[in-house]
């Protein structure tokens, strides 16, 4: 007999309770922060603000440096989803599904740039482009092409984990009772394999294009004039002075990844794909 | 539908031999099994009959046709599998539907034989479900009519109920039976499971090592097993070590004498196989013996109630013999405890030397 529980039985969902709350307000109070900033009255922001107003979000719009970085932003980042797609998925039916000596190689080099510091392949990615223009005469750095190249790259990585992930758990009987049922190879891909992997397709264009958009430190060696992402445009800006223009700059970058998150999930859920 | 042809079909895996020149004939509208153990080579054969794996030698006719070097798509087949390998993303009559897609059927005729066949099946009533919504069993319903709704030449099992609790299984069981018998579909139907292959087949073939050991309709290899691996598979058996001492004489370790009326035809000479519902126990002589009654004296071990049966196991000079006897209200035969010495009596033509 024991008449009341003991304190550890309802101490313990009391203390991760507790620690998910504080976990989930350390993720979210900056950002919180930030769009809270973004509405303040004084162009020196202090706490307590002075008022509230929505003219920083005009003046940001009003910069053509911001919306040019925004357009570029969008650019670049649909470019790196396209060819992070048209590349990765091959690339993943093929590791998934054959095996051949330096497969394990290809696969490590693959994932790499999750590994490999942005700035180093940044640096990397600018000497080797610089490099091969004095070879070739071919200019690919600070171009939009040369941008897009190194934006691929880092998205690449997130389609052929996401995609691999999909292929390995999916049924391949599904795939020969197609092909017994008369499907050829091409009709089989087409109607099997990719809505089975579609969770994977479809996580994997999201994060190349979240990747891309938020990417710093490789863009940082890549831009040129008149090719300036969005968060170049902020660094560039935060250089010289500190006003709420960045914060709603910032908040409108939050902004747009949530909506593409949003509706994203709303045609698919993404907890499908992890 | 089709007959289909197997001649010495081989394949390899890394250097393990796991078919090894297989020769087979199915006639048309037959039920065969192939039954063995796991690694046998049962399910590696039926893949090479669907196309999905590539004989290293050997052809493979469907009637006339040979269908040996043909991808899958091209060989008008059906297949089901274990797990079913529906598309998940496919409704009930989308997934059936798929195999008369390939085939460039007209539309009109596409829904009325996709509706047929969930008929047959007794699934119309659920063409609009996706997978995911259905039963094991019903799942499997599914997979069959998807398998014939485009009259395959040929209709591939490969262990289509193991995934069916005992009960579904004895249904799906019938109900495919029942189908491919309407339809006169020629069928390969691969399975581990004795049970099955007894009782849905029109011939069995037992396989082991890559080999046919046995192909013959299920009460001919039951009671006329070729060789010791067959015995052992299907139905249980007494096995009583010795030799052999002359034409259908068999002489025991202990040194006695019995006779035997049949010898398997891959038999090895060393082993005397009885079943154990051909034994019948009795205190002394037995009442009434046959003119070829064979008897031996063995201790009662173990009784066990077995429901319909009881199973006596007894000990005869340090090997195990097991007695069936079926229990009914017909007749009251008499019982016996442990540790009591019994006769054991069989007829000779019961006995095969294997």
């Amino acid at each position: 007999m024991r008449p009341f529980p003991r304190l550890a039985d309802r101490s313990f969902p009391l203390a991760m309770g507790t620690l998910a709350i504080a976990a989930f307000a350390l993720l979210v109070l900056p950002l919180a922060t930030v769009a809270w900033v973004s509405f303040f009255e004084g162009k020196i922001i202090s706490f307590p603000p002075s008022g509230y107003t929505l003219d920083w979000y005009r003046a940001a719009w009003e910069m053509p440096r911001f919306r040019d970085g925004l357009q570029t932003s969008l650019r670049v980042g649909l470019v790196a989803t396209a060819v992070s797609l048209a590349t990765g998925v091959p690339a993943a039916l093929f590791l998934a599904r054959t095996r051949f000596p330096g497969r394990a190689a290809i696969q490590s080099v693959l994932l790499g740039p999750l590994i490999v510091p942005g700035i180093v392949a940044g640096v990397a990615l600018y000497m080797f482009m610089i490099e091969t223009e004095i070879a070739t005469g071919l200019q690919t750095a600070q171009t939009f092409g040369g941008l897009c190249l190194g934006h691929s790259l880092i998205a690449l990585p997130w389609t052929v984990r996401l995609v691999t992930a999909q292929l390995v758990g999916m049924d391949r009987q599904a795939e020969e009772a197609a092909a017994v049922m008369g499907a050829r190879p091409l009709t089989v891909f087409w109607r099997v394999t990719l809505p089975a992997i579609r969770p994977g397709l479809v996580a994997g264009g999201l994060f190349s294009f979240v990747i891309s958009f938020v990417d710093l430190e490789k863009s940082l060696f890549l831009v040129g004039p008149g090719t300036t992402t969005l968060p170049i445009a902020i660094i560039n800006y935060l250089e010289w002075s500190v006003d709420p223009t960045i914060a709603a700059v910032a908040t409108a970058q939050i902004a747009v990844i949530s909506a593409v998150m949003i509706v994203t999930d709303r045609f698919f859920k993404l907890t499908r794909a992890f | 539908m089709s007959s289909i042809t197997l001649q010495a079909l081989s394949k390899s895996y890394g250097g393990t031999v796991t078919v090894d020149r297989l020769d087979l004939d199915m006639r048309e509208a037959e039920f065969l099994a192939f039954l063995g153990p796991s690694g046998c080579g049962k399910s590696t054969t039926l893949r090479m009959i669907a196309g999905l794996a590539m004989p290293d030698s050997g052809r493979i006719l469907f009637g006339e046709r040979d269908v040996t070097r043909l991808p899958p798509y091209r060989r008008n087949a059906g297949l089901v599998f274990q797990g079913y390998a529906l598309f998940p993303n496919m409704t009930v009559a989308g997934n059936v539907a798929f195999g008369l897609q390939m085939r460039r059927t007209g539309k009109a005729e596409t829904e009325e034989r996709v509706r047929r066949a969930l008929e047959l099946v007794r699934m119309a009533h659920l063409a609009d479900r996706l997978p995911r919504q259905l039963s094991g069993g019903q799942q499997q319903r599914v997979a069959l009519a998807r398998a014939i709704v485009y009259s395959p030449d040929a209709l591939l099992l490969d262990e289509p109920l193991s995934a069916l609790d005992a009960k579904l299984r004895a249904e799906v069981r019938s109900e495919l039976r029942r189908l491919q018998q309407d339809l006169a579909l020629t069928t390969v139907f691969v399975t581990h499971d004795q049970d099955e292959a007894i009782s849905v087949a029109d011939r069995i073939a037992v396989m082991s090592a890559g080999r046919i050991e046995q192909v013959g309709r299920p009460e001919e290899i039951y009671a006329a097993p070729a060789s010791l691996f067959v015995a052992e598979f299907l139905g249980m058996s007494n096995f009583l070590p010795g030799a052999s001492d002359g034409p259908g004489r068999f002489r025991l370790a202990s040194g006695q004498v019995l006779g035997f009326g049949r010898t398997g035809a891959r038999a090895r000479g060393a082993t005397l196989a009885v079943r154990p519902e051909n034994i019948r126990l009795s205190r002394g002589a037995p009442a009434e013996a046959p003119g070829d009654c064979q008897a031996v004296d063995a201790v009662v071990e173990e009784v066990l109630y077995r429901g319909s049966l009881v199973e006596y196991r007894l000990d005869l000079g340090g090997t195990r013999l097991t007695v069936h006897r079926q229990n009914g209200d017909h007749d009251r035969p008499e019982a016996f405890a442990r540790g009591e010495t019994v006769t054991a009596a069989w007829r000779a033509r019961s006995a095969i030397l294997l």
